[in-house]
């Protein structure tokens, strides 16, 4: 499903944040990514992405060379994945239910469909009483909960989630991450990066470790080893 | 949160099967995004609209001077003519016969004819109330005043030709003179100060155009640049570029409708207001600013219109598209 062959990834002027990464990630897998901060993580999702360009190196995904990819094929890519972003990219003059519609609305979905899947998503990350509400009338978890929703919204076929739990407290990481597990028991290819150990041990699927660029762990079933 | 109740289609949307549907329902879905984005930041929208609404008033004023000089220049131009006074004794005949030749000329405008008894008539008329210039007259008993013609050329440049004409012996046969060279200074001047004004008037349009472009072309950069995260944030998740740019550009337009609306009120309230002082410079030449409005009303704003949407659209689809490199 996503390939990454020797992929590096050198940002100006001084830093390669990553350093002939190779992974390969089935179809319906469940992986993790963990290692500190400044490791790569994120950039190994924007690479997936296509929001940076790979240094060298090739990433193929479903059968696409994503390292060549046509500016105007962009947004195609990214239709069939969902992001959660560590920064949430909420659109601030949007409401919420306008957040999570937007995905929808970008894909070209009818209003009718938007106007019933919206809600039951909102339902899902417990926001139905702040659809209205603007990302700055929400606390810090609650936008992450948006992100979370805007991601899933369009059931992608994977789905990235950098650090989606970094500001929800345990009730609620617990209640996403078992959201994850299910989507990727109904066939999502899921991508998970995180800080939190208790995670990582909770899910018990790949754990994939990158230090400083590169991959120096790679374990069908994981533990968090940092 | 309940997990049950997550339950979205299973279809998956790619976009092979979705572009058909973005045809549909995207037009709507732009003008509610633009119209949105209009009241959402009202007070930035307020701000550019004010730009352009500046922006066409000095055009206008720019205009209103061109108008009122060109308008001030020709009417000059018009009070310029040449009178010929024939001699006595010429026949009816042989004036009539210099008349239709200079009417047959293409640089003359009109050659109206006098006769020396309606021009008395005329001047006694105006000088009713002078006793002193009724008892002069009376004392010259005959009429002392001669038949004449005024001719008026198309063109101030063309009594030159006129007036070759005018000294050939063969009319002077008739002619006893003419007031031309009395004229010919005035007629210098005025050729020499409606070109001055037309260049002036020319590198002003120029200067004040480019003014104003630099202006509207920045309002709008700024503008669309206190937009740039949610441009890059819709990249990211999966909108095309026409779907972001499309409600910037119906937001050119709105501004731009908006802003020419405001500058028309404006422009004829300063107008109305102006009239009167207006009015009393410009009478004597025959001129209403009003008027001169009316008449040119979709000319003139029609082809503002065009322009302002035209430079608000290039202006919002350059800064946009700076944006949407994500
Ligand atoms: N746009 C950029 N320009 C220059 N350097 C960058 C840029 N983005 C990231 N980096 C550098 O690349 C390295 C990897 O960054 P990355 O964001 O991938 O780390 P991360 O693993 O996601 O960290 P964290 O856990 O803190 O989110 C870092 O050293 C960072 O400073
Ligand atoms: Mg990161």
């Amino acid at each position: 499903m996503i390939h990454f062959r020797h992929v590096t990834k050198f940002y100006q002027p001084d830093t390669y944040a990553l350093k002939g990464v190779s992974l390969h990630i089935q179809p319906g897998e469940f992986i993790s990514i963990i290692g500190q901060s400044g490791s790569g993580k994120t950039t190994l999702i924007k690479l997936l992405i296509a929001e940076e360009k790979l240094t060298s190196g090739g990433l193929v995904i479903g059968g696409w060379d994503i390292s060549k990819i046509h500016h105007r094929e962009v947004p195609i890519l990214r239709r069939q994945i969902g992001v959660i972003f560590q920064d949430y990219k909420l659109l601030p003059q949007k409401t919420v239910f306008e957040n999570i519609a937007f995905a929808l609305e970008a894909c070209g979905a009818s209003n009718n469909k938007i106007g019933k899947i919206v809600p039951q998503i909102l339902k899902v990350v417990n926001l139905l009483d702040k659809r209205d509400k603007y990302p700055r009338q929400l606390s810090g978890g609650e936008q992450q909960r948006v992100g979370i929703a805007r991601a899933l919204i369009h059931r992608p076929k994977i789905l990235v989630a950098d650090e989606p739990t970094g500001n929800l407290d345990i009730a609620n990481t617990r209640e996403i991450v078992e959201l994850l597990r299910k989507l990727n028991e109904l066939g999502t290819t899921v991508l998970l990066v995180t800080h939190e150990k208790d995670v990582v041990n909770m899910l018990k699927k790949r754990v994939v470790v990158l230090d400083r660029g590169q991959i120096v762990s790679d374990q069908p079933v994981g533990r968090y080893v940092l | 949160m309940a997990l049950q109740l997550y339950n979205l289609p299973t279809t998956h949307y790619n976009l092979q099967s979705t572009t058909y549907s973005f045809m549909n329902h995207s037009f709507l879905r732009v003008l509610k995004f633009a119209f949105q984005d209009f009241y959402r930041n009202f007070w930035l929208s307020l701000a550019t609209i004010t730009v352009l609404v500046l922006a066409l008033l000095s055009v206008n004023i720019l205009i209103s001077l061109n108008a009122i000089s060109s308008n001030i220049v020709a009417s000059v131009k018009d009070k310029v003519d040449v009178s010929v006074f024939f001699k006595k004794e010429a026949s009816a005949a042989a004036i009539n016969n210099f008349q239709e030749k200079m009417k047959l000329m293409p640089e003359v405008k009109a050659a109206i004819f006098i006769a020396k008894d309606q021009a008395l008539d005329s001047f006694k008329l105006k000088h009713e109330d002078d006793p002193a210039i009724m008892e002069a007259l009376k004392e010259v008993g005959a009429n002392p005043l001669l038949d004449t013609l005024v001719i008026k050329a198309r063109n101030t440049e063309d009594y030159a030709k006129i007036l070759a004409i005018l000294s050939l012996e063969e009319s002077q046969k008739i002619i006893k003179y003419q007031n031309y060279t009395d004229h010919q200074k005035i007629i210098d001047n005025v050729n020499s100060i409606s070109n001055r004004v037309e260049k002036v008037s020319l590198i002003l349009t120029a200067v004040f155009s480019l003014i104003a472009l630099l202006i509207v072309f920045n309002a709008v950069r700024v503008m669309i640049y206190t937009h740039r995260e949610e441009i890059a944030v819709m990249r990211l998740v999966g909108a095309s570029n026409s779907f972001i740019r499309a409600p910037f550009l119906v937001e050119a337009c709105l501004y731009s409708v908006f802003a020419l609306i405001l500058a028309t009120a404006i422009l004829y309230g300063l107008t109305i207001m102006a009239g009167p002082y207006l009015n009393s410079f410009l009478e004597t030449y025959n001129f209403s600013l009003a008027n001169y409005f009316n008449q040119n009303f979709v000319k003139i704003f029609l082809s503002e219109l065009a322009a302002v949407a035209l430079l608000n659209i290039v202006s919002s689809g350059i800064a946009v598209g700076k944006y949407l490199k994500v």
